[in-house]
């Protein structure tokens, strides 16, 4: 106690004790009110970069893990509208943003969630009248990747109509001219040893108005191609193919409801 | 009453008030000083993290390419996939050359068509860089066809 006395009496006679007090009492109001916050707003700063490196870095992995098959295909062997069968292989929900067919594109905005898939409306394109043309097919989604079609060179010749994609498959295209659920069924087998190749059973909802199927088969032969809807046969045919036509396209119209 | 009526105790007083005068006064000014410093160095810092998160940021493709014969253009769209809006010039390499070192702004989620003048054969083999003013590049090669 005695030694606490002495120093307050010091304290209150030393004439530049005030002014020391009040130095030091405005040493810790800069610190507190300039340094510190200073130094903590460069630590939000650099919050915020690390963060926004973080979240590209998300996003250019989810753009690599984008996956969709494309198949553009012809209503019908003189339509001139193509549509295309969208599938994500992707868990990701994919966003279709743009549609190209040659040089020409058209913006588009439909979402296809993970492992499902979508047909888009049909698009017009303008058939030659009298020579061919071909037509490549891509999209693109809004993560930045361009997926060309499975079918690409789609090619319409005036007089034997279209052809497209250069590997061994059956191209199905069903279309229908009427909304609803209905399911068909596809079955595709080989001639020669009657072997089924496909048996898959295709549900349309709502207002899909076709819907494309690859069957992709392992040599040249013959095939048979039957499509059912519950016990009404829609469509039997026999299919030669071969190397020179790698890729032959079957076109089903149900127009009954 | 002591106090009032000895005058030599006024001047301890003034000269105490002087003296905390001066230091409030020299002390208020050098905290102004180092305010305003670091609020100069703190917007410098953010505007300069900005920059490089807006580069960072940056994503764009070379999304379709075409080539118009009768016009000698080489058209390439870009598709700014990003979040900030970008400034881009196109360079043109390969069997022939062109540029177009203009600055196409292309806002955020947006494509847009830039044009290359330039002589092409079918056939030709061309690489086209794209480098925005943030010094990212995206990279294509095109062979010139005729649908």
């Amino acid at each position: 106690m005695p030694f606490m006395q002495l120093t307050l009496l010091r304290l209150t006679k030393s004439k530049s004790a005030m002014s020391t007090v009040l130095g030091m009492l405005i040493f810790i109001g800069i610190l507190f009110t300039c340094v510190m916050p200073f130094f903590l707003y460069i630590n939000q700063v650099n919050s915020l970069y690390d963060q926004t490196v973080v979240e590209m870095k998300r996003q250019d992995q989810d753009s690599s893990l984008e996956n969709i098959e494309v198949y553009a295909y012809p209503l019908n062997d003189t339509s001139n509208q193509v549509s295309l069968y969208i599938k994500n292989q992707c868990p990701l929900t994919v966003e279709i943003v743009r549609i190209w067919i040659n040089d020409q594109f058209y913006s588009y905005n439909i979402q296809i969630p993970g492992m499902s898939w979508n047909i888009t409306d049909p698009l017009n394109v303008t058939l030659p009248e009298g020579d061919s043309s071909s037509f490549h097919v891509k999209v693109t989604t809004a993560r930045g990747n361009c997926f060309s079609s499975r079918t690409n060179p789609l090619s319409y010749t005036a007089g034997s109509g279209w052809s497209g994609g250069g590997e061994l498959s059956i191209n199905i295209v069903i279309s229908r001219d009427y909304h609803g659920t209905v399911t068909y069924n596809v079955k595709v087998t080989r001639v020669s040893d009657s072997s089924i190749i496909c048996n898959d059973d295709v549900t349309l909802i709502g207002n899909t108005l076709s819907y494309f199927k690859k069957v992709g088969i392992e040599m040249p032969d013959t095939y048979n191609v039957k499509i059912t809807k519950g016990t009404t046969l829609l469509k039997e045919e026999q299919i030669e193919v071969s190397w020179q036509n790698p890729t032959e396209w079957v076109y089903v119209n149900d127009a009954n409801k | 009453m002591r106090l009032l009526g000895n005058r030599k105790a006024l001047t301890p007083v003034v000269a105490t008030m002087i003296l905390c005068g001066v230091v409030l006064t020299v002390g208020i000014s050098v905290w102004s000083f180092t305010y305003s410093i670091t609020k100069s160095l703190e917007e410098e810092y953010y505007e300069e993290i900005k920059r490089r998160i807006d580069a960072i940021s940056e994503r764009f493709i070379v999304e379709h390419v075409s080539y118009d014969n009768e016009t000698g253009i080489l058209n390439v769209w870009i598709f700014n996939y990003g979040q900030v809006d970008i400034q881009v010039d196109v360079y043109v390499r390969g069997d022939v050359e062109g540029q177009n070192a203009t600055a196409i702004f292309i806002p955020h989620g947006q494509i847009v068509r830039i044009t290359v003048p330039l002589t092409a054969n079918i056939g030709d083999e061309l690489s086209i860089t794209v480098i925005s003013r943030r010094q990212n590049a995206v990279y294509a090669t095109y062979v010139v066809t005729s649908y």
